[in-house]
């Protein structure tokens, strides 16, 4: 490589190499986060109308909901963290995004699996494995797609010979390098009949943990640790904090979301609740770094867009994390309830999602190189997305408590109780709500992407130039 | 590719790190913590066996709740004495050892029969001469009698053992049916049996 | 110095961590397991035939989402109970005299004096009652229970040692068992059993719930009825995969062919799950798919495997409902699932609160 390469480059020029790829991560993962919210929706509504496509073999509810977690999952969690890892390590890096052309492959074919796996899941190819019940087929082509972005992105990396790396940087290599760890081993032990028992299921919890704590939490910090200072135009408190939250995430992450009663031998629980209690330090290190960056000044107040998204997703970080620290405690009473789907909503919406849309609104304008053509757009999503997850969450984690307290009675259990299906009922309108902000988020990056890169078929134009000719025609 | 470029959106300088350090008292607490939260783990962690399960904390507690039966202590019992008495020539497995003429003793029919009495008598006096175990011809080595020296209780002990290690399912053998055994062969001394003659004797039921 | 290859170092080792403990770790140790042998029974067994086609049906359809395989018990406390003398009985004498309530009853003290007899006086006597054409079981007892003031209290003796029944085995570790403590939480009965122990005693400690549990939540599947012990690694040994599930919008069915092996039932609560009285409510897909649907003549003869509602009738007026093959194998899958054999590792404790008198049905 040329001397001139290397040399820091403008953000200019950065954004211009990583255009290609990082718009289409963005633009597909606001397509998967409408694909997840709407399948979640539709899961719901079995809730409500329990006997609803009962003929219906590829549309059962378990389908549903794997599609809709899966779609959450990789589909939009994948595409957003990839395409913010590339884009904020060439920026962090001040060196254009190397083979652009190489990751956007990768990011192709990384969406072709994720619709593999949703395809496979109505098919019934599911593998039963929890949370990472993802086809094995469907992960060969996520690791290699994901491969693809690697490559490209070790390559900016190594870029430079540095002797700081900013805080976001090495949050940004912990998620490249825990996903394909994730992806191999699912793929690799989880189809392997060596693998018994339920070696299978402590596997697969490991897995969704890393994958969400440890994968999302990383790429979702990176962007709280990079967005904040920037904006805000003041450097991070503390570099050491940073440091212990890091390590911290990496090492007790995979270990989390054991439950007591679990039936694997009695050090896999200790274990696991020995890391909830320890993952306090990790928690307490995030919220007092980013506390004393912002000062007196709340994320709230605050005018600019990406700032507020990143405001919640830190404040659900917090919350998601207080719930890991106390789940030793708790989860006796709402392990097996709908509270678990609250916590991890909180954690991959609430967290993950709001920090990711903070990234996008940031992004997008300058990749596409136009703001916004309306900001006031982003300001209803936030609050639709802010309410819909208060809606979704609160009920959720009430019904789930009640929910425990039934299951934990020790009577007949049959039905949920009904505290618990008003619950549903209350957290419907909360996902119907983030349903319509995502679907705003898609339309404003879609049109955004078609306003600004697509010049022959920019629909405003087309838009125009029909007018004027009905208004010529009209004339005549 | 050159548009962005001309029109850039304003923003700020790419972020940077202030130097402040770890607060002294986290960084004790931490250490506190992880050195507490350690020993308690470690008190209930089953020293990480694969057999110890909450709310169980090791493998003792296991051992001890484990309730047995005067059956299951006999056979406990019985394992002991095979160990010192029989397993040299029939093996700790039970397959016997063709160097030494020993037949098998595991799904042999003698030892799996439906009464007791002739491996009873077997133990007490010993055999000698051809026998037939799962359809072998066993012709040449002597049983010595290994039962002469020991008690009813042990014999009895020893045969449930027998005949209930290694896959074997027979009933338990009592004090009781040693005893008889012995009365009526009294008149024999040590002399051992021949396979013909122990067919001459009845099985017994249970 | 250039940090790059630092951090990449740094994550991996840090990662290594969960990936060993929760990945590694566990994998190699299952891999080990065998499964459990007692006599004649080998516990579990790979599922074959209808029953491992169930499987692969129960997963496809994500059964998973909505129920757990998977029971919960809770803390126990122990029962100290001495079943065997053992060597040192001069000791065990002191210890055991120790333990037992000096208040207990004559009958508690029968049974001590039953099961230490180790001084020298009392073998004479035993000597001497050895001819009196006594079979060896009785011998101990009626000597002992000749030391009891009264005929009363000896024949109460005799009723609570069940000397009057057959030899068979309940009665007689009956007869050869003493409770030594009770209430004891592991920490407790520690001490007491490695003295004991010590002493070459064989003892056991019985685990039962306790009343007033702090932590009676966990005793909630047991009480219910979902199992009689808790689940254990073993018990998932052939399952691939081993679905025990995060969710219990329906119940636990981890034992669900242990407590409701009435096929039929099964047939008919997958075709309508709210047919039921006090399932009314339930949110229960329907899984019509699974049968077959045919019109049939008012009052015609039905199939024999038919689907009928409880009272015998089609599930379906005017139509007669028959299982697929799926459903067929589905059925044999949940029947199949059966927790009931006590493994080493999870002994069945005896729940002391009530207990419903009907197990409650799926």
């Amino acid at each position: 490589m040329s001397n001139e390469e290397n040399s820091v480059q403008t953000p200019a020029a950065i954004d211009a190499s990583c255009r290609l790829p990082v718009l289409l991560l963005l633009a597909s993962a606001t397509a998967w986060l409408v694909t997840a919210l709407g399948f979640g929706l539709f899961a719901s509504l079995n809730f409500h109308a329990p006997g609803l496509l009962a003929d219906c073999p590829n549309l059962t509810y378990g389908h549903r909901a794997s599609v809709a977690w899966t779609a959450m999952l990789f589909g939009f969690g994948g595409n957003a963290a990839l395409g913010i890892t590339l884009w904020m390590l060439a920026r962090l890096r001040g060196v254009n995004l190397r083979w652009p052309a190489l990751a956007a492959l990768g990011a192709a074919l990384w969406n072709v699996g994720v619709t593999a796996g949703v395809w496979g899941f109505l098919m019934g190819d599911g593998t039963g494995h929890g949370a990472v019940d993802i086809p094995l087929y469907a992960v060969r082509v996520l690791i290699l797609g994901g491969a693809l972005m690697a490559i490209p992105a070790g390559l900016t990396y190594f870029a430079r010979r540095d002797s700081q790396l900013y805080v976001s940087t090495w949050h940004l290599i912990g998620g490249l390098v825990v996903l394909p760890w994730v992806l191999v081993t699912i793929y690799l032990l989880l189809g392997n009949e060596s693998v018994r028992g339920v070696a299978q299921a402590t596997i697969a919890w490991w897995a969704a943990s890393s994958l969400t704590q440890v994968w999302l939490g990383m790429v979702g910090l990176a962007v709280v640790y990079y967005f904040t200072p920037k904006i805000l135009d003041c450097p991070l408190y503390s570099r050491q904090l940073a440091v212990l939250g890091f390590l911290g995430i990496l090492v007790l992450g995979g270990f989390l979301g054991v439950h007591a009663g679990a039936p694997v031998p009695v050090w896999i629980v200790r274990l696991s609740a020995f890391a909830a209690v320890l993952f306090a330090f990790p928690l307490f290190a995030v919220w007092w770094n980013v506390r004393r960056t912002v000062g007196i000044r709340p994320f709230a107040t605050s005018t600019d867009n990406t700032l507020a998204f990143v405001g919640v997703a830190w404040v659900c970080f917090l919350v998601a994390g207080v719930g890991t620290v106390l789940h030793p405690w708790i989860n006796g009473q709402t392990h097996f309830t709908i509270f678990e789907s609250a916590t991890r909503q909180l954690f991959v919406f609430g967290f993950f999602g709001m920090a990711a849309t903070g990234a996008i609104h940031y992004i997008v304008p300058r990749l596409v190189g136009a703001e916004w053509c309306c900001q006031k757009a982003f300001r209803r999503i936030y609050l639709l997305a802010g309410a819909g997850l208060l809606l979704y969450v609160v009920p959720m984690i009430y019904g789930g408590i009640d929910q425990g307290r039934v299951l934990n009675a020790g009577d007949e259990y049959i039905n949920l109780p009904s505290t618990a299906l008003m619950g549903m009922r209350i957290a419907f309108l909360g996902e119907l709500a983030m349903f319509f902000a995502a679907l705003g988020l898609m339309g404003n990056v879609f049109w955004a992407v078609i306003a600004n890169c697509c010049e022959g078929c920019n629909p405003v134009e087309i838009f125009r130039m029909m007018k004027a000719a009905r208004e010529e025609g009209g004339t005549e | 590719m050159s548009q962005s470029t001309d029109n850039m959106l304003p923003e700020n300088a790419e972020p940077t790190t202030g130097s402040v350090t770890m607060p002294l008292g986290l960084a004790i607490v931490f250490a506190l913590v992880t050195y507490v939260g350690c020993n308690i783990t470690d008190s209930a962690d089953g020293g990480f066996s694969a057999l110890v399960y909450a709310p169980y904390t090791d493998e003792a507690e296991i051992s001890a709740t484990q309730a047995k039966t005067p059956r299951e202590l006999q056979i406990e019992r019985g394992a002991a004495l095979y160990k010192q008495n029989c397993s040299n020539c029939h093996q700790p497995s039970g397959g016997g050892s063709q160097g030494q003429g020993a037949p098998p003793l595991a799904g042999s029919e003698w030892v799996l029969a439906e009464g007791p009495e002739r491996i009873i008598r077997i133990v007490n006096n010993g055999l000698t001469g051809p026998i037939e175990v799962l359809g072998q011809t066993w012709s040449s080595g002597t049983m010595t009698p290994v039962g002469a020296a020991m008690s009813d209780k042990q014999v009895a002990d020893v045969i449930t053992y027998i005949r209930n290690a290694w896959g074997n399912a027979a009933g338990v053998v009592t004090p009781e049916q040693v005893k008889a055994a012995r009365e009526e062969t009294a008149g024999r001394g040590t002399k051992a049996w021949t396979a013909d003659e122990l067919l001459q004797v009845e099985l017994g039921g249970e | 110095m250039n940090k790059a290859p630092f951090v990449l170092t740094a994550t991996l080792a840090a990662l290594f961590l969960s990936w060993y403990g929760m990945v590694w770790g566990p994998a190699s140790q299952q891999n080990d397991l065998r499964p459990h042998v007692a006599g004649s029974t080998i516990y579990p067994h790979d599922r074959t035939g209808l029953a491992k086609q169930g499987a692969e049906v129960y997963r496809a359809n994500g059964c998973y989402h909505c129920h757990s395989q998977q029971v919960n018990q809770g803390p126990v406390e122990y029962e100290l109970i001495l079943l065997g003398t053992g060597v040192n009985t001069e000791l065990l004498n002191s210890m055991a005299r120790q333990e037992v309530d000096p208040g207990a009853d004559a009958i508690d003290k029968v049974k001590l004096a039953l099961l230490i007899g180790g001084d020298s006086e009392r073998s004479e006597k035993r000597e001497a009652v050895s001819n009196a054409g006594l079979d060896n079981a009785a011998k101990q007892e009626v000597f002992s229970l000749a030391e009891l003031p009264n005929a009363e209290a000896q024949k109460e003796a005799r009723e609570i040692l069940e000397l009057d029944k057959s030899k068979d085995d309940a009665a007689q570790s009956a007869k050869h068992t003493l409770t030594l403590g009770s209430e004891l939480t592991w920490k407790e009965a520690k001490k007491k059993v490695i003295a004991l122990k010590g002493a070459g005693a064989v003892v056991m400690l019985r685990p039962y719930s306790p009343e007033n549990s702090g932590n009676s939540g966990a005793w909630a599947d047991l009480k219910r009825g979902w199992g009689d012990r808790r689940s254990v690694a073993r018990d998932y040994l052939y399952d691939a995969p081993a679905m025990l599930g995060s969710q219990r919008i329906g119940p636990d069915l981890a034992d669900i062919g242990g407590r409701n092996a009435d096929a039929a039932w099964h047939y008919r609560h997958l075709y309508k799950p709210r047919s039921e009285t006090g399932r009314e409510k339930s949110v229960m897909p329907s899984y019509t798919y699974l049968f077959n649907k045919r019109k049939v003549e008012e009052g015609a003869k039905l199939s024999g495997d038919a689907v009928l509602d409880a009272e015998g009738n089609s599930i379906e007026p005017g139509y007669e409902v028959t299982p697929k093959h799926s459903a067929r194998a589905l059925v044999a899958y949940l029947l199949s699932l059966k927790q009931d054999m006590e493994l080493p590792e999870a002994p069945k404790p005896v729940i002391v609160s009530k207990k419903p008198d009907e197990k409650t049905k799926q």
